[in-house]
């Protein structure tokens, strides 16, 4: 299981801000950011990637940002899983959590400052690094509550992986 | 009128024709001498080989709907199927037929019962070809269930001298391959269920769990005074056929 952040730099377009544990595969990530693209009404959707066997399950919603064009930043929360994967004993678990953390991450002060980490224009503000590390410590949380419930439902999941490989 | 009404009508006609013929003529079934001491043992013998066929049939289909891609099913599918020769042996012997007679002698023992080892190396190559990719993994247990199996059985039955060789054998056997086996398959299944939530790995738990259990009363209830009590426990044996053929499609449905 992997989270990635993602935003849109209204110069560059879409760019990756984080991603726990480690990097991701560049092919996914460039699907990743397409994401932005979509014209889709819906903020938490799920995208299956058949040959890859990933399934990304995404919420984007937005910062308010005195920094941005239309005063707001628009954001995404990825979490790459295997593409079987699903909380069992309670649907909407993914949505619940992630639903919170974008709560938990609006609730940052400035936070849209966090998302400026590598702009060399804006960087030096004395905001940037503290929401930045803020906003990269709620993701880690994040991360870490999917996984830990992910573990609660599937014991060390070795085995239950094996069985689920095949077709019954 | 829904046309598939006619088909009740149609049933209900054919029903009560059949029973004005049997409440008119009232008919005498025909005797079958042979199966008069021994119709238990061939309804047991009969109930059990349906149920095996069953499980093997099902397994096997749907080794074929899944594009026989998991090895598992068709193992554990042919085992249930070579397994039930055992049972087929019990219906004959009912209806009298000595040559299926297990325990007519050692070398008929032998004949009706070397399916178990097969059956338990069948099973365990399932289970261990789902928990690894490993070919020495899978292979090597498996293997040498059939070679300890076979061992046991030369050694029980016609090496080692003893009063009542196949009671010696089956002891070896049982306890020392069949009911661990058995009991792997019951906890692979319910560690399976229980983490995934699904009710038919845990049906199939039962199933094994039960199988286990009936077998053990083998070794108490044996002895020709209490051989009774043991074919209580053949009827306790046939029926936890039924939770493994139930989980299998149960899990079919839930992985659906």
């Amino acid at each position: 299981m992997q989270l990635v952040f993602t935003f849109f730099d209204q110069r560059m377009g879409p760019a990756v801000l984080f991603v726990f544990p480690k990097e991701i595969e560049e092919s996914i990530q460039k699907k990743i950011l397409t994401f932005f693209d979509f014209e889709i009404s819906e903020t938490f959707f799920e995208i299956v990637l058949i040959d890859e066997k990933l399934k990304i399950t995404n919420l984007y919603f937005e910062l308010p940002s005195e920094w941005a064009r239309g005063g707001h930043e628009s954001v995404m929360i990825s979490v790459v899983t295997d593409k079987d994967f699903k909380f069992l004993k309670k649907g909407e678990f993914f949505h619940e959590t992630l639903k919170e953390t974008a709560e938990s991450i609006k609730s940052i002060k400035s936070v849209y400052k966090a998302l400026h980490i590598d702009d060399g224009s804006c960087n030096q503000d004395p905001e940037v690094k503290p929401t930045n590390a803020a906003l990269k410590s709620i993701l880690v949380d994040c991360l870490e509550i999917l996984k830990r419930e992910a573990l609660m439902e599937y014991g060390d999941g070795r085995i239950v992986k094996k069985f689920k490989r095949l077709k019954w | 009128m829904n046309k598939l009404h006619l088909i009740y009508i149609f049933g209900l006609i054919i029903i009560s024709i059949i029973s004005a013929i049997i409440l008119v003529l009232q008919p005498h079934g025909f005797p079958i001498p042979n199966l008069s001491g021994t119709f238990f043992l061939f309804g047991l013998g009969l109930n059990t080989s349906i149920l095996l066929w069953s499980i093997a049939g099902y397994l096997l289909f749907r080794w074929l709907k899944t594009d026989k891609k998991n090895d598992s099913l068709i193992a554990w599918s042919l085992s249930f199927f070579i397994y039930s020769l055992t049972f087929v042996a019990h219906i004959f012997r009912a209806l009298g037929y000595d040559a299926w007679n297990e325990n007519s002698s050692v070398f008929h023992f032998f004949a009706f019962r070397w399916v178990m080892i097969i059956w338990a190396a069948g099973i365990f190559y399932g289970m261990l070809k789902i928990l690894t990719d490993d070919k020495r993994l899978y292979l090597i247990p498996s293997v040498a269930i059939i070679i300890i199996g076979f061992l046991w059985f030369f050694l029980g039955l016609f090496i080692i001298p003893s009063e009542n060789p196949i009671e010696f054998t089956m002891y070896l056997f049982l306890f020392t391959i069949w009911i661990p086996i058995c009991f792997t398959m019951a906890y692979i299944f319910f560690y399976y269920g229980y983490n995934t939530r699904q009710s038919g790995p845990k049906v199939i738990s039962l199933g094994f769990l039960i199988l286990m259990v009936s077998y053990m009363q083998w070794a108490p209830w044996h002895f020709s005074d209490v051989i009774y009590i043991y074919f209580i426990w053949y009827f306790i044996f046939s029926l936890s056929l039924v939770p493994i053929l139930l989980g299998f499609v149960i899990m079919t449905l839930e992985e659906q």
